[in-house]
């Protein structure tokens, strides 16, 4: 895989509990990674990148709406979901 | 504007958990609904993690694929977002990891082939007519073009450059037309 954002970015991407800590509240991973924080201050920059992403702060890849339309109607299409409902 | 951010975000992820629910509860129709809400932000997500684009949309795919498959087994899954992330995530990195293992994979089959032991030859002989059978049932179920594609790719080990010289199609409808091939034969094989 190829990655094109920072290593210590991409670490923070591909952590589940980072990912759970940004994305659901109900998580309670708050505390965790708070110490965590207060332990490697220097992660931080590198977090906040990673928060900016998953939050989709960030500024959206270019890709056309057919694209999205076309996996759309293939996923319908391999699911067959019209003829089974 | 963050606050304007922070509402929206809110509104969406008060869309999403309706929509989730609903579909749990088997309203098909939020299923597109869900798709439309997320899509964007997987793509701008795994967009990050790969700068391989044609395989960052087959794991999309897969993802929503396996997310439908799977309604009825939902029923834990408390935030789509995050779940959706996270299966991506997994997926990307376990495609990753199968075309590193693949490579392995054909020199151990190679030496298993090369073995003397006759019964191991016969056992061995039977399975890959069996499997042979199987396959050439599975690619009738093909379109004549995906059966081509995937003939040349898979049985004949053609690159994708010889395949569209051949087919007479650009690079990226070879890619699709494989996909969708192998998807189709994926769920013909479920």
């Amino acid at each position: 895989m190829t990655n094109i954002v920072d290593k210590q970015t991409y670490e923070f991407l591909i952590n589940d509990d980072f990912i759970l800590y940004v994305i659901d509240p109900a998580s309670n991973l708050c505390g965790k990674w708070d110490n965590f924080f207060s332990l490697h201050p220097d992660q931080l920059p590198f977090a906040n990148e990673a928060k900016l992403i998953l939050e989709g702060k960030t500024n959206p890849i270019n890709i056309k709406t057919e694209d999205f339309d076309e996996m759309k109607t293939e996923i319908f299409k391999v699911c067959d979901v019209y003829s089974n409902n | 504007m963050e606050q304007d951010y922070q509402t929206k975000t809110t509104l969406q992820d008060q869309k999403s958990i309706i929509l989730f629910n609903a579909f749990k509860n088997g309203d098909i129709s939020a299923f597109s609904k869900l798709y439309d809400l997320h899509v964007g932000m997987l793509y701008n997500y795994g967009y990050r993690l790969t700068n391989d684009a044609e395989l960052l949309k087959d794991c999309i795919q897969d993802v929503f694929i396996k997310i439908y498959n799977k309604r009825t087994e939902l029923e834990a899954v408390q935030n789509i977002k995050s779940y959706l992330i996270i299966s991506l995530k997994n997926k990307l990195c376990d495609e990753s990891r199968k075309r590193i293992h693949l490579s392995d994979v054909a020199v151990e089959e190679l030496d298993a082939i090369s073995s003397d032991n006759v019964e191991n030859n016969y056992l061995a002989a039977e399975k890959e007519k069996q499997n042979n059978e199987f396959i050439s049932h599975m690619l009738t179920k093909l379109s004549p073009r995906q059966r081509k594609a995937i003939e040349l790719y898979y049985i004949e080990e053609r690159k994708y450059e010889e395949i569209c010289e051949l087919l007479q199609m650009n690079y990226q409808s070879v890619r699709n037309l494989i996909h969708r091939g192998m998807l189709k034969l994926r769920s013909c094989a479920c």
